[in-house]
């Protein structure tokens, strides 16, 4: 009796083991990670013998598998189990951030209900760093002016027990700043930040710093550029509720989602400027329009993207100031909460992300005759080089 | 293919377990585990198929002439051709980029050579074809005729990549006649669960905490995440191969074989000597019965023949010296054993024994892990306070949130956890569905975690 009631249970589990696998997937669930479900891998003997069908195949088992994320979500709860979590602890993020992160990564400290990410410096790419905003420097006219501005994150304002487990930021950017060119003009937002540490300045839940913390930047920056500088009093604040950031999904941390961010944003009458977006596809030219604020509509998830619906490779964005001044900004997705201030401080801004930029930065400058560049990175990507020679590569 | 992936558990396994039962006939049997056991060989690298089945014809070949030419000049001949050839293949193809690399350092050349990818399992299968030809010489078994039995026993999945080292004395009969009683089929799901948790719950816990601690600069690290770093690394290690070997027993027993089992509760020795007679028991006694007492054992040159024996243990596990640190240090640890203080050591009270043989085994692990020379130097440096920090906020932390973890780990390394199960069974009327649900836990939270977690290497195919 008690072997067959043994056996039977095996079989059943076994038998349910196949049909989870075989029957068509939850592809929400891998689109919720941000990325696309692997696809079924061509079946031909060339790539079976000599190409990935293997590999390729077992992706897209694992994206296909039915019920992934109820799967996933009761294999958080069972890593949840593993000890006492209100000492904080650290998860290793395998997957990347942004392009070809790696293991430059040291992981994520998730303490406090929030989530950090643990900084690695790197001492040769923060040289190829220096030397990016060097070349820009030496490629653009003398009377264009060019900014760098350095971001710290969130760790690197905590107490010495966390930060210790993080290589200083402050030493990376002292040290990018003092190598530039020294025509550069280097913007403090370490400072900026840091005299602001106790507000709420960095989401919990994601990588990026708040509208509030890119205001404090805002600040330093327009007063290094001489620009008149827009005050967050005269302008009405608004709420998205319930956002869960990136970290929030890379770290798993479940009991967090109760505790989701807000992404509180600054908005004035007539200030909800179009933007004019140009991307590069198979080798087309694409343009369309979108908003600086795009707030998810309601009964959906909160996302990173109200600013300006994400990133673009070419951002145009005419504002209502006359000033003479047009700014150029270089940047990765740190500038989104940051580009709702500083359209109250230059004529024009542009925007150029250089991960899918497709044409070089020098025609987009003289097109619209721009007199200011930034290039603006949070302290990582002094440690990615793709990103760095990416960068490098679209100033000819 | 790795046991603990949704390929393997969600459609290769269940498919050849149909396939295997739909005829009662052994030759068709045998087919079946042959074809799988290729396809299962060759997901990944298809070519490296055709070595597999070289060394074993080679293996298969000399059986046939040794036992045409029994105890003449030919037989020698045949045996001594097998030794090169399966030894050649697997030194080619596991140590010629390390013989390249030591021969540029020692005398300054530069040949530009990485050596090859190593195959699948092939420091196992070559160990199981030689125990072949080797126990047929000296007339410990019969003949193969077959080439298709002789591939049954030398590619079975189940053991193919990780072990135990199945010895085809042990299986003789069984290729030939095997029956799967419910009983023996309801023994293998219980192991097969048993090893999947190990691995998949256990191991792979436990080793994603090791690397992240052991990963980085140790010289910035505390004292206190040295230490535990390499507790779950030991923990990792255990749980890693005697789960794999729970799987392979396990999963023999569906298709009707009986494998040796390869560990006994290894952590809880009072002894070195003892705990090498509790781990990886097939590698153990392989190189005892066919190293180091054909080498005079304890009758001549004792000392020698463990030195020898060690150094090959150690080289076995990889190309690299540090294996041949780690299995030196073992050898050197156990003549002083057997030899020194009259074996005092070994007449020791248990619980100092228990403690001695844990400090030995985890700072051998520390050996095994470190390939790199340099990292190994800053863990001992980190390990015994040389970077004056004791202990820091990673320790702490890694330790608090995963304090049960740890405790299911250290319980789980005895047999405590199995006198508990057995006895659950004899609990009346309910004890009987104890097996069954037993089963359905182990394999819910196995299957959810496989497709929660990317992390899932195994550890002993680098061997």
């Amino acid at each position: 009796m008690k072997t067959k009631i043994t056996v039977s249970a095996f079989v059943i589990m076994l038998a349910i083991f196949a049909v989870l696998t075989l029957m068509p997937g939850d592809p929400d669930s891998v689109i919720a990670e941000n990325r696309e479900p692997a696809q079924m891998p061509e079946v031909s003997l060339n790539n079976i013998f000599f190409g990935d069908f293997c590999s390729d195949y077992e992706s897209f088992l694992s994206d296909d598998v039915g019920f992934r994320g109820k799967l996933i979500s009761l294999s958080n709860k069972i890593n949840s189990l593993k000890g006492i979590k209100g000492y904080g602890y650290i998860s290793n993020a395998n997957a990347d951030l942004g392009l070809g992160a790696g293991d430059t990564k040291k992981g994520l400290l998730i303490a406090d209900e929030k989530i950090m990410e643990i900084f690695k410096a790197n001492a040769q790419q923060r040289d190829n760093y220096a030397d990016m905003v060097s070349h820009y420097r030496n490629s653009l006219p003398d009377d264009i002016y060019v900014y760098s501005m350095i971001i710290p994150t969130q760790i690197e304002f905590e107490g010495d027990e966390y930060k210790s487990l993080s290589d200083s930021q402050k030493e990376t950017i002292d040290y990018i700043y003092n190598k530039v060119d020294s025509r550069v003009k280097c913007v403090n937002a370490y400072d900026a930040l840091k005299n602001h540490k106790n507000e709420y300045i960095y989401f919990r839940t994601d990588h990026h710093w708040t509208t509030l913390g890119a205001y404090y930047a805002y600040r330093e920056f327009a007063q290094t550029a001489k620009v008149n500088i827009a005050n967050i009093k005269d302008y009405e604040e608004k709420k998205a509720e319930g956002f869960l950031g990136y970290l929030y999904n890379q770290a798993q941390a479940t009991e967090l989602k109760e505790k989701p961010d807000t992404i509180y944003y600054y908005e004035k009458e007539g200030q909800n400027l179009t933007t004019y977006a140009t991307a590069w596809e198979n080798g087309e030219v694409i343009k369309y329009q979108g908003k600086i604020f795009s707030p998810a509509p309601a009964g959906t998830e909160t996302k990173y993207s109200l600013f300006m619906g994400g990133d673009h490779p070419l951002l145009y964005i005419p504002t209502n100031v006359e000033n003479g001044r047009h700014l150029m900004i270089i940047k990765d997705s740190y500038a989104n909460a940051f580009i709702p201030w500083v359209i109250n401080s230059f004529e024009t801004v542009v925007v150029c992300d250089p991960r899918s930029f497709g044409t070089d930065i020098m025609s987009v400058a003289e097109e619209y005759g721009i007199t200011d560049v930034l290039l603006m990175n949070y302290t990582f990507t002094t440690t990615f080089p793709d990103i760095i020679s990416l960068e490098k590569g679209i100033m000819q | 293919m790795v046991f603990s992936s949704l390929l393997f558990l969600g459609i290769f396994l269940p498919a050849t377990l149909i396939l295997y039962n739909l005829s009662k006939n052994i030759t068709y049997k045998n087919v079946i585990l042959v074809l799988s056991s290729v396809i299962f060989y060759a997901w990944g690298e298809p070519k490296l198929v055709l070595l597999l089945v070289f060394t074993a014809f080679i293996g298969y070949l000399s059986g046939l002439i040794i036992d045409k030419y029994n105890g003449r000049r030919q037989a020698k001949m045949a045996l001594i051709g097998a030794l090169v050839i399966c030894l050649g293949s697997l030194g080619m193809f596991k140590y010629s980029g390390f013989v390249v690399e030591n021969f540029n350092f020692l005398f300054g050349t530069d040949f530009s050579f990485a050596g090859f990818a190593l195959p699948l399992g092939i420091s196992f299968y070559t160990f199981q074809i030689l125990s072949y030809v080797i126990d047929i010489y000296r007339g410990d078994v019969g003949l193969q005729k077959s080439f298709l039995k002789f591939m049954t026993y030398v590619s079975m999945f189940p053991q193919l990549v990780a072990g135990p080292i199945v010895r085809y004395i042990d299986i003789e009969k069984q290729i030939e006649n095997r029956k799967v009683t419910l009983e023996k089929f309801e023994s293998g799901t219980l192991r097969f669960c048993q090893g999947l948790l190990k691995k998949v719950v256990l191991a792979n816990s436990a080793g994603q905490i090791a690397d992240a601690l052991l990963g980085g600069d140790l010289l910035s690290c505390s004292s206190a995440t040295a230490w535990l770093g390499i507790i779950f690394y030991t923990f990792q290690i255990y749980f890693d191969f005697s789960g794999y070997s729970d799987l392979a027993i396990g999963m023999g027993r569906f298709f009707g074989f009986e494998f040796m089992e390869n560990f006994t509760y290894p952590y809880i020795s009072t002894s070195i000597t003892d705990f090498w007679r509790r781990w990886h028991i097939s590698l153990s006694t392989f190189f005892r019965d066919y190293v180091y007492i054909p080498l005079g054992g304890n009758r001549k040159h004792q000392i020698f023949n463990i030195a020898v024996v060690w150094m090959l243990t150690g080289l076995w596990h990889g190309a690299s010296w540090n294996f041949i640190l780690w299995g030196t240090f073992y050898g050197i640890v156990l003549i002083i054993e057997k030899k020194a203080f009259g074996g005092a050591l070994l007449k020791m009270p248990r619980w100092l024994g228990h403690i001695y043989s844990m400090v030995i085994v985890v700072l051998g692990w520390a050996l095994f892990y470190f390939t790199d020379f340099t990292k190994l130097k800053n863990f001992f440096v980190c390990a015994f306070g040389g970077t004056g920090n004791f202990l820091d906020y990673t320790a702490k932390s890694t330790f608090f949130s995963n304090i049960w973890l740890l405790i299911i780990l250290a319980v789980s390394s005895t047999p405590l956890l199995k006198i508990l199960f057995k006895k659950a069974t004899k609990i009346k009327y309910i004890g009987k569905f104890v097996p069954a649900i037993g089963i359905i836990f182990a394999m819910s939270i196995c299957f959810a975690l496989l497709v929660g977690q990317t992390y899932n290497a195994f550890l002993y195919f680098r061997f």
